[in-house]
């Protein structure tokens, strides 16, 4: 599915050009289950950014389903968000200005789903994450926890072939780390999803078949998870 | 650019203000006026009986001085220059009164009858730059009698604001050079203007009631027709802003001044308010950027005031700048396009105090206007709120909103206007005048003689179609008479013509016929036009009759209406009657299509040749109208500088306050842009707000604008053109764009950017 080939991303600093991502080589197949851990500042965040087309490298080759990603122009972008990829943001990066419910439906409007299943399927997630209470609230009135549970919602609510996830579960407690695991787990395994997470967590990696340990933007080496 | 508007606005004020205001006895120097009663209102002329002023100056100890004032048309003759021109008879006081300084010569030298003063424009038109003290000018009254006039005084330039001046002076006693037969006691004759001077304004009330006496005499001089109610004063220090109201008086009235002067306030102060709600908007929604720095301030210690007053002198600061700017760009260039438009000399100062107080007060004024609203806004918030970052500016205020809304409504009244002034010169300009006027010449002549002679030489010229003869003529004279009927009197323009001035001039008849072309035929008929016939509700208007001095007259034919003199002057009723050829004035011409100037040229060559020593009078019909025509697209051009300037003003405000929102909106794009939303989606999120304040606006600007304009088009024109919808729509259509044009450079700007610097978390 995702075939990275001698990626670099670099922020010019002065005259030098200070490497964030260097020669990353990786081949994720569909239904894979990665995740990529490293300290912080090893540039993962920014290898999910390229992952999940937020950003673009400035060399090597990216494709995507045997499309060249780096020949993509923004409508085919705009396309890839709609019907691939879902994305969860260490940040949360929720619209402030809308409602949980209104967040979660926001894709589903881009996608031009139906009123009806909108309707339904944001019910579904909603109950799934036990957050029908909250659906009126707006971010602002939520704890950074329940953010990022809303923030994961919303990733799955496209029902995508791709979910990337940048520590999607930095801000909860272990117990409902664990339940966004076992969703992310099923579905890998019941619908064929495939997975790219980024984690600090050696037991949340463990849910992944294959770990990615990056340093200082570079692959140190891979792992497989038996 | 606000400002700027402001300081002409006020240069043109004081302009108008300061009319008059340069001389010495302003408060001391009265007009004569009297009051009558015509067609049921009171009127008040500025004429007076010729015998009032010498009566005054025997009668009233009060009164200092006395000057009379009368004008004829004479020729003028220096060496190769001869002019018709317009002379001024006066008393010696005259320039006692009016203090206007001379250049050359001493002011006291009119008492002596054979002396000239002169305007610097008429000394430069007959001497150049060259003192003319001493010389002799040749004056001729009519063709045999003439006087030789020495030159004693030349006055310098006068200011523009005035109400009264000249071109010659000289002693009133002339009338009688220029007229042996003119009495100087007849009180059923009137001079142009009787001035008198008090040392004590005060007394003026003793003076009054001593006029009744003469109220008296002149009653039982004139017919009923003319009879007087009262006479009065009007001070020279605010003659100019009355002569409107008074008939036939000979000072300028600055009225139109006075209402230009409404208008522009109004405008200045609608492109001040833009200014400023521009301001408040961009001030609410950027001072978002500032909120970590007013939570900071607020944690160390500063009161709610302290921020106020910082927001406030801030702001004080920021309007000074823009003064100095305003300023310089009025200065520099908004006064002087508005004198070179309109071709004078508002006589503008930096140095005036007054100038510096108005600007204070614009400074201060706009300064706090502008800035407490913002400023108490920013500062209302907690502390704890800002830090923890929950609060959010801008966006979801309603003022914003309702400013912004405000501006558009304002901005789509001064499009509109542009617009609309600039078709209605357009429609102005193709409006027919109601008969013939482009194939049309007119020739004054002095006498019947001349008339004949002149006649004989332009019938042979083959582009010549029709000959007539008038005393008066469309576009340049005529006389007021009224009618007597059995149940009422009433006022009618009087034009007195030949048989063939219809065809001449091209004049349509709507029913009956015109004279016949007869020697001493219709005398005692007219033909009048369809305003009368409207106005005296005449179903069957042939054959009414009615008196004129005793004499009865019986209509013979209707005229369609006619412009007589430009479309500003409402058509008044009027009358045709047949002329005395010994009263023939004009000779008038109808010409092949095409051919109107090549004809005009080769009869004023023949001309000069037939009558060496009398200067041509004459012209292109079309032309009688002098600047009529520049003038009114004066005005399109006015609105279109004025509609450009509010309407800069508000994509300025529209441009600031959505890029300031998107900017402030960039991460939740960035979001969105992930979420898949495309093109059209982001378009929709940016406009959606905008769209209901701009629908808003539109649906009050519009209709709003179409009644202020109608209102202001009557008011302004008399006649206009006839109002419709167009710019209406067009001012519409381009605040449309304008928000179609903002739309998309900042949708260009949301969708060029790369998602990720927008999810960058600070
Ligand atoms: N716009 C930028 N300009 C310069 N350097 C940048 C920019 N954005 C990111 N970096 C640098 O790139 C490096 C990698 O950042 P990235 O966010 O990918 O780290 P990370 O591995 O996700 O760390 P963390 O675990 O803390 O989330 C960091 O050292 C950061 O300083
Ligand atoms: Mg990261």
């Amino acid at each position: 599915m995702i075939e990275l080939k001698n990626i670099e991303r670099y922020y010019p600093a002065g005259s030098l050009k200070t490497y964030v991502l260097r020669y990353v080589n990786a081949h994720i197949a569909e239904g894979e289950f990665v995740s990529i851990m490293g300290p912080s500042g090893s540039g993962k965040s920014t290898l999910l950014h390229i992952l999940g087309m937020l950003d673009e490298p400035t060399d090597g080759e990216f494709w995507f389903l045997g499309e060249a990603v780096h020949k993509f122009n923004e409508r085919r972008r705009t396309e890839m968000y709609r019907e691939y990829i879902g994305f969860v943001f260490q940040a949360y990066h929720l619209i402030d200005d809308l409602t949980v419910y209104e967040n979660l439906e926001t894709p589903l409007i881009y996608k031009k789903v139906p009123s009806a299943e909108r309707k339904s399927r944001i019910a579904d997630l909603l109950d799934r994450f036990n957050m029908v209470a909250k659906k009126d609230l707006f971010p602002a009135q939520l704890s950074g926890g329940q953010q990022q549970l809303v923030g994961v919602a919303r990733a799955l609510i496209g029902r995508p072939k791709l979910i990337l996830a940048d520590e999607p579960t930095g801000n909860l407690q272990s117990q409902q780390a664990k339940e966004i695991m076992e969703v992310f787990r099923q579905l890998n395994k019941e619908d064929g999803v495939t997975i790219v997470q980024v984690t600090h967590s050696e037991e949340n990696a463990k849910y992944g078949n294959r770990i990615l340990h990056l340093k200082d933007g570079r692959v140190e080496n891979e792992e497989l998870v038996k | 650019m606000a400002i700027g508007v402001c300081v002409f606005i006020y240069a043109f004020a004081n302009w108008t203000y300061s009319t008059d205001q340069f001389h010495r006895y302003k408060n001391e120097v009265f007009l004569v006026t009297f009051l009558a009663n015509r067609d049921g209102t009171l009127q008040q002329y500025g004429q007076t009986p010729r015998p009032l002023g010498e009566m005054l100056r025997k009668d009233f100890a009060h009164i200092k001085k006395v000057c009379r004032v009368d004008d004829r048309n004479v020729v003028l003759k220096y060496e190769g220059n001869t002019f018709h021109e317009r002379v001024r008879y006066t008393d010696p006081e005259f320039l006692e009164m009016f203090t206007f300084p001379l250049k050359w010569g001493t002011s006291n030298s009119l008492s002596d009858v054979n002396n000239i003063i002169l305007s610097e424009k008429m000394s430069i038109k007959y001497f150049g730059e060259e003192n003319p003290i001493g010389q002799n000018i040749l004056m001729k009254f009519d063709k045999v009698k003439n006087k030789v006039f020495k030159i004693t005084g030349v006055a310098k330039s006068f200011p523009r604001a005035r109400t009264i001046g000249f071109d010659f002076l000289i002693n009133f006693e002339n009338l009688q050079v220029s007229d042996p037969d003119y009495d100087f006691q007849d009180w059923n004759s009137f001079v142009n203007a009787t001035l008198i001077q008090v040392d004590n304004p005060s007394d003026l009330e003793s003076i009054e009631q001593g006029m009744e006496k003469y109220r008296i005499i002149q009653n039982e001089a004139v017919k009923k027709d003319w009879a007087i109610a009262a006479f009065a004063f009007e001070p020279l220090a605010t003659l100019h802003e009355r002569s409107e109201d008074i008939r036939d008086d000979i000072s300028r009235s600055s009225k139109d001044n006075y209402a230009s002067i409404v208008f522009l306030s109004i405008i200045g102060i609608f492109m001040l308010a833009l200014a400023c709600f521009n301001y408040i908007n961009i001030a609410i929604v950027s001072v978002a950027k500032r909120l970590k720095e007013i939570g900071i301030r607020k944690s160390i210690g500063a009161t709610r005031k302290i921020v106020v007053v910082q927001f406030l002198s801030e702001n004080i600061v920021i309007t000074f700048f823009s003064l100095i700017l305003g300023l310089g760009l009025g200065v520099s260039v908004i006064i002087p396009w508005f004198e070179q438009m309109w071709g004078f000399n508002m006589a503008f100062q930096l140095m005036d105090k007054n100038l510096w107080l108005y600007l204070s007060a614009i400074l201060l004024l706009t300064g706090v206007a502008s800035g407490l609203y913002p400023s108490l806004y920013i500062s209302k918030f907690q502390s704890i709120e800002i830090l923890k970052g929950s609060v959010k500016f801008g966006r979801k205020n309603p003022v914003t909103k309702l400013l912004l809304v405000f501006q558009l409504i304002l901005a789509c009244i001064l499009i509109t206007s542009a617009v609309m002034f600039t078709q209605n010169s357009i429609y102005l300009a193709n409006r027919s005048w109601g008969y013939n006027q482009r194939e049309a010449l007119y020739i004054s002549v002095s006498d019947h003689s001349d008339f004949e002679k002149l006649k004989v030489i332009v019938a042979q010229n083959p582009n010549v179609m029709s000959i007539a003869g008038s005393s008066h003529h469309l576009g340049k004279s005529n006389a007021t008479t009224v009618l007597h009927m059995p149940d009422r009197e009433y006022e009618a323009d009087q034009l007195s013509v030949d048989a063939k001035y219809f065809e001449t001039m091209g004049l349509h008849l709507a029913a009956g016929r015109v004279f016949n072309n007869q020697e001493g035929s219709d005398k005692q008929t007219v033909i009048v036009n369809e305003l009368l016939v409207k106005n005296m509700a005449w179903s069957q208007p042939i054959g009414q009759q009615f008196e004129i001095d005793s004499s009865r007259f019986v209509v013979i034919g209707v005229v369609k209406d006619f412009h007589s003199y430009s479309f500003f002057i409402p058509i008044n009723p009027t009358i045709f009657r047949v002329a005395d050829k010994a009263d023939f004035r004009f000779l008038s011409l109808k010409v092949r299509p095409g051919s109107t100037l090549e004809t005009y040229k080769a009869i004023q060559t023949q001309w000069a040749v037939l009558f060496p020593d009398d200067p041509f009078q004459g012209g292109c019909q079309e032309d009688v109208w002098g600047n009529y025509y520049e003038e009114i697209s004066i005005h399109g051009k006015f609105w279109r500088a004025v509609a450009f300037m509010a309407l800069m003003l508000a994509i300025l405000g529209l441009y600031g306050l959505m890029s300031l929102n998107v900017a402030g909106r960039v991460r939740e794009f960035s979001i969105r842009k992930v979420l898949g939303a495309g093109l059209k989606n982001i378009a929709a999120s940016i406009t959606r707000q905008y769209l209901i304040l701009f629908a808003a606006a539109l649906i009050i600007g519009a209709p709003a604008s179409y009644i202020l304009l109608k209102f202001v088009l009557e008011y302004a024109y008399t006649y206009h053109m006839p109002i419709n919808y167009s710019g209406v729509v067009m001012a519409v259509a381009i605040l449309i764009l304008v928000l179609l044009t903002t739309v998309s450079l900042q949708l260009r700007r949301v969708l060029k950017s790369n998602p990720v610097d927008g999810l960058k978390v600070e």
